[in-house]
């Protein structure tokens, strides 16, 4: 197009210089206003008509070109329950995705404005006063011959380029597609954590609250209770953490998918069970990932365009700059005839240009090579993660898990025989709490590493079953007793025990007494040296209470369990006043 | 002929095989060359060896061989003992008697025996290494002496003793005095006091706790399992006492005072004779107690308070006294299965137990067990009753089921306003 522009550059100041020029500017206006008017109206209409939109054909990314909705980029309120709304979602109301289309239209606009065209023919009308009253009127007709090659190949060279672009835009819907693969692993895995942080933080609050009844009848040590304190306040800041993380995943996902932010931390998003996992072979994954990989996909588009570049130059350099015209000068007589002209193509003035053409041929195959050799080896790295994972997922869920659970309920037995106290109990639950984070962990590396697979072999990821981690704790998340032996037949059984003779029997009272004096009588001491170790009187005789209720924040999870240690410094205090009163001798 | 010929004649395989032994199957007990086996001796929960007379030389033959034992319904384990049993039968002989024993090992190690407390030539007294080789897996050895004293004694193994005696090789070796005493016991009982480490879950004892046992037998048997000791009104009792346990044991007789007559160094002339109600017998002692027996059931324990438990924890969270509160006992739900208890005492334990609210390890009975005609008896381990009856026929030692107290003999609630208790004041 250039080249064009310059000859007639070239033509019109040859003319201009033996000729007055007046008609032939005027008509040119007249014809490119005129052209210009019906390419602008046609342009306008399929604008209107026509809207760049994503779709996922087969697990395939694909752009597409379709009837404008106009219900389309209004921000979505949808929750998406499963992966593949979410992607749904994804596709059709992602501001990223949106921004993404909009700038591959722009591209793709571009490149039809590039496309095209042959030059405008030349056409000249002049009429000359010579000396004397010798008059010269003259009529020119050109046309660039050698746009009828140049042109051709130049409008190859911009289908190369958007299927370049159109690659590479899959290529990042595709990329945002897996980072919401991503995102979804990552806010079930951190809600499951959530979920658990919330349950061991509820169960080593209860310790520490038994761990106070303990304190205050003097069975234990200050030191001992301070120690399951301790172990419940950590457990608080890692619920807050957790809680964070819960948040961000979340935020994350809503921000991908578009949803407003009011609502957003409303998702619910399952974690995912690994029990399908087949081992995978490398050398298939690879072969399938040569075909399918996006990256590699758009990265080989600049082999073709190189390869075009610099095929036409190697030819083109060589081309003179054809014109031809038909002239008719009229002055005493008639003389017509065609002229040719053009330039004479003495000297290779693109070499250094077809040089640079062939390495960046050269570059570009080299380039796919390079990123097929990483991809081999990062597929080779992945397979073998997860099959690792998938193993220690496998022996987690059939193994350690099972057998903690038993073990757990075997050392409740040696409970019940008073052969561990309820804390060394406690123990084995928290191993158990322990063995869930990594299960959830190990969950959670195992799908993330089955996306990057994905992403490598330019498919989506499959969609699992939920991973119903709860069925490791005995009764369940909330601690139900159903199928085991558990706290409704234990009040039954207290009821039972009741109606024994012991109870209420004036023995048994006389030795309550004598217990609660013996309590009340050491406690004092221990408040004392709780006092002075701390400076607050409630530190030491009841920190669970203390503790918690100083460093909670309000969370729903957490505030029953909190009205209850509120009201517990209150019972104590009662408790302390008939402590007093019966030490009184 | 010495010791150590006979110990060369008699370890030849063939010797052995001409005096099979006898096994803990009754049918076995006579033979057609043995004695009229009539042991004067009762072994609670246990048996008498009998013997053959060879001449005038009683054979014995025992066997150490691995032994599946039952300490009480619900508890066992593979132990090691003599003949089939843990402990092993009773010998009995008379002083003056000429003893020939056979020892054929089955274990998986070798063994000796020694006789604990009995007079005899050095190259006999079964220290391996020491007085004599080991007897090596499927070796028959033989001891023989001559019974120089009477008395109470013990036998037991001398090598990997730590090994073989926690797995429960021992048992009681009786002499009979010559002349007989002017007035003999009617009834005779023998016990063996020991410990084992079977921890709860486990079926084989551990050799190498030292202190902290979970099982303390007599005869190898715990509370409720152990046979009581039965007389008739009137009857003189005697109770021959053992201890090859790691622990002293203070063993207390309810009921009446006792006499002791008799120790390791045999039995004691009247003159020595001293009353008591709790005797303790050290450890590798041995204590004959006697008593006139009176009509009741009557505690016969250590006096140690945990030698009478089955199982324990040990350094546990003192339960008692501890009021939980409404936020502690969220733990029931989320450790299902856990109960808060002991707040009153410990009692409250064994009454779920009973009430069979509670499952414990398997192979394990709960720290306090048994039912009495009025309750929970809420012991283990050292404890049996002595049940004496009016009319209890002579040579009957089964149990006689619980006692009947007369009307008005037996402790009952009042009204506590009727005796207002007297506390110390200022």
């Amino acid at each position: 197009m250039t080249e064009v522009i310059e000859r007639l550059q070239r033509k019109f100041a040859f003319f201009e210089s033996r000729w007055v020029t007046c008609a032939k500017p005027v008509l040119v206006a007249i014809l490119a206003f005129g052209l210009s008017a019906c390419a602008s109206l046609s342009r306008d209409s399929s604008e209107n008509r026509q809207q760049i939109a994503a779709q996922i054909t087969a697990g395939e990314v694909e752009v597409i070109e379709r009837e404008r909705v106009a219900a389309d980029n209004r921000p979505s309120t949808l929750l998406p329950s499963t992966l593949a709304e979410a992607r749904s979602v994804f596709m059709d109301h992602s501001p990223i995705v949106q921004d993404r289309l909009l700038a591959y239209d722009i591209t793709l606009s571009d490149i039809n404005q590039s496309e095209g065209g042959y030059s405008n023919p030349t056409l000249a009308l002049g009429r000359f006063t010579g000396v004397g009253d010798s008059v010269k009127r003259l009529f020119e007709v050109g046309f660039s011959l050698i746009d009828l090659v140049s042109i051709p190949a130049a409008n190859r060279s911009l289908e190369y380029e958007l299927m370049r672009a159109r690659a590479q835009v899959e290529l990042d819907l595709f990329e945002g597609l897996v980072r919401l693969e991503k995102a979804w692993v990552a806010a079930g895995v951190s809600g499951a954590r959530l979920e658990l942080r919330q349950h061991q933080t509820l169960f080593l609050g209860a310790l520490a609250a038994l761990s106070a009844d303990y304190l205050e009848a003097g069975n234990i040590t200050e030191v001992e209770h301070q120690a399951r304190l301790q172990a419940y306040l950590t457990a608080q800041n890692e619920l807050g953490l957790a809680r964070s993380e819960a948040h961000g995943a979340k935020s994350e996902l809503g921000q991908l998918l578009g949803t407003p932010y009011a609502v957003f931390s409303e998702l619910s998003v399952p974690i995912w069970s690994t029990a399908q996992h087949a081992p995978l072979e490398h050398t298939a994954v690879f072969e399938s990932a040569r075909e399918a990989n996006k990256h590699l996909r758009s990265i080989a588009t600049q082999i073709p365009i190189a390869d075009n570049l610099r095929d036409r130059l190697r030819w083109a350099r060589w081309l003179p700059g054809l014109g031809m015209t038909i002239e008719v000068e009229r002055e005493d007589g008639t003389q017509k005839g065609p002229k040719i002209e053009g330039d004479l193509p003495t000297f290779d003035t693109q070499s250094d240009a077809l040089v640079s053409m062939s390495k960046r041929a050269q570059r570009a195959r080299q380039q796919v090579a390079l990123l097929e050799r990483d991809i081999e080896f990062e597929i080779g790295r992945l397979v073998d993660q997860l099959d690792a994972e998938a193993e220690v997922l496998r022996r987690l869920e059939h193994q350690i898990l099972p057998l903690q659970r038993k073990r757990l309920a075997l050392r409740q037995r040696e409970e019940s025989y008073m052969l561990i106290d309820v804390f060394e109990l406690a123990e084995e639950k928290l191993i158990l709490l322990e063995q869930l984070h990594e299960l959830i962990d190990a969950t959670e590396r195992y799908w993330l590493d089955q996306a990057s697979l994905s992403h490598q072999r330019g498919s989506l990821l499959r969609e699992a079953d939920t991973l119903v981690w709860q069925q490791f704790l005995p009764g369940g998340l909330t601690g139900s007793p159903a199928g085991e032996k558990g706290y409704d037949d234990h009040g039954v059984h207290r009821m039972d025990h009741s109606d024994h003779d012991m109870s209420g029997s004036a023995y048994q009272m006389e030795h309550e007494a004598h217990g609660k004096d013996h309590s009340g009588h050491r406690m004092t001491q221990g408040m004392d040296q709780a006092d002075r170790k701390v400076g607050n009187v409630d530190a030491g005789r009841r920190p669970a209470a203390n503790g918690v209720l100083g460093a909670h924040s309000s969370h729903q999870q957490s505030d029953s369990h909190e009205q209850a240690l509120k009201q517990k410094p209150q019972a104590k205090k009662k408790a302390s006043t008939v402590d007093g009163a019966a030490s009184g001798h | 002929m010495g010791g150590g010929s006979l110990l060369a004649a008699y370890s030849a395989a063939g010797m052995a095989s001409n005096t099979p032994p006898v096994t803990r199957d009754e049918s076995e007990l006579v033979s057609d060359s043995a004695a009229p086996c009539t042991p004067k001796v009762r072994t609670l929960n246990g048996w008498t060896l009998p013997y053959r007379l060879n001449g005038d030389v009683k054979e014995f033959h025992l066997v150490a061989e691995p032994v599946e034992h039952e300490f009480a319904p619900g508890t066992r384990a593979t132990c090691w003992g003599y003949n089939g049993s843990t402990p092993g039968p009773t010998i009995e002989a008379v002083e003056g008697d000429r003893v020939r024993i056979f020892v054929t090992n089955h274990l998986p190690e070798h063994t000796t025996i020694h006789w604990h407390g009995i007079i005899l030539p050095s190259g006999m007294d079964g220290v391996g290494g020491l007085s004599q080789p080991h007897i090596q897996p499927g070796e028959t050895f033989v001891y023989e002496f001559v019974l120089r004293q009477h008395g109470t004694h013990m036998y037991h193994p001398h090598a990997d003793e730590m090994t073989q005696m926690a797995f429960g090789m021992m048992g009681m070796f009786i002499i009979h005095p010559k002349v007989p005493r002017e007035r003999s016991p009617d009834r005779d009982y023998c016990l063996l006091a020991h410990n084992w480490a079977l921890h709860p879950g486990t079926y084989r004892p551990d050799p190498s706790v030292l202190q902290d046992f979970d099982l303390w037998t007599f005869n190898s048997k715990v509370f409720p399992a152990i046979d009581p000791v039965v007389a008739a009104t009137g009857e003189r009792v005697r109770i021959r006492i053992g201890n090859l346990s790691m622990w002293n044991h203070p063993i207390h007789l309810h009921g009446v005072q006792f006499q002791v007559t008799g120790s390791d160094g045999g039995a004691w002339p009247e003159a020595l004779w001293r009353s008591e109600s709790t005797e303790i017998v050290g450890v590798g002692q041995m204590r004959d107690i006697e008593f006139t027996a009176v009509p009741g059931d009557w505690a016969f324990h250590c006096h140690m308070a945990h030698h009478t438990m089955n199982a324990m924890g040990r350094d546990l969270a003192n339960p008692v006294g501890v009021k939980v509160s409404e936020e502690a006992r969220q733990l029931t739900k989320l450790l299902p299965g856990y109960q808060p208890m002991g707040e009153g005492g410990m009692a409250e334990h064994a009454m779920h137990v009973a009430m069979g609210h509670h499952e414990g390890p398997e192979n394990t009975l709960p720290m306090m067990v048994g039912q009495g005609p009025h309750g929970p008896i809420e012991m283990g381990g050292m404890l049996t009753m002595v049940k004496v009856r009016d009319d209890l026929p002579k040579g009957q030692f089964s149990d006689p089921g619980w006692f009947k107290p007369p009307a008005g003999q037996v402790a009952r609630v009042v009204d506590p306003r009727l005796a207002p208790p007297l506390r110390r004041s200022e």
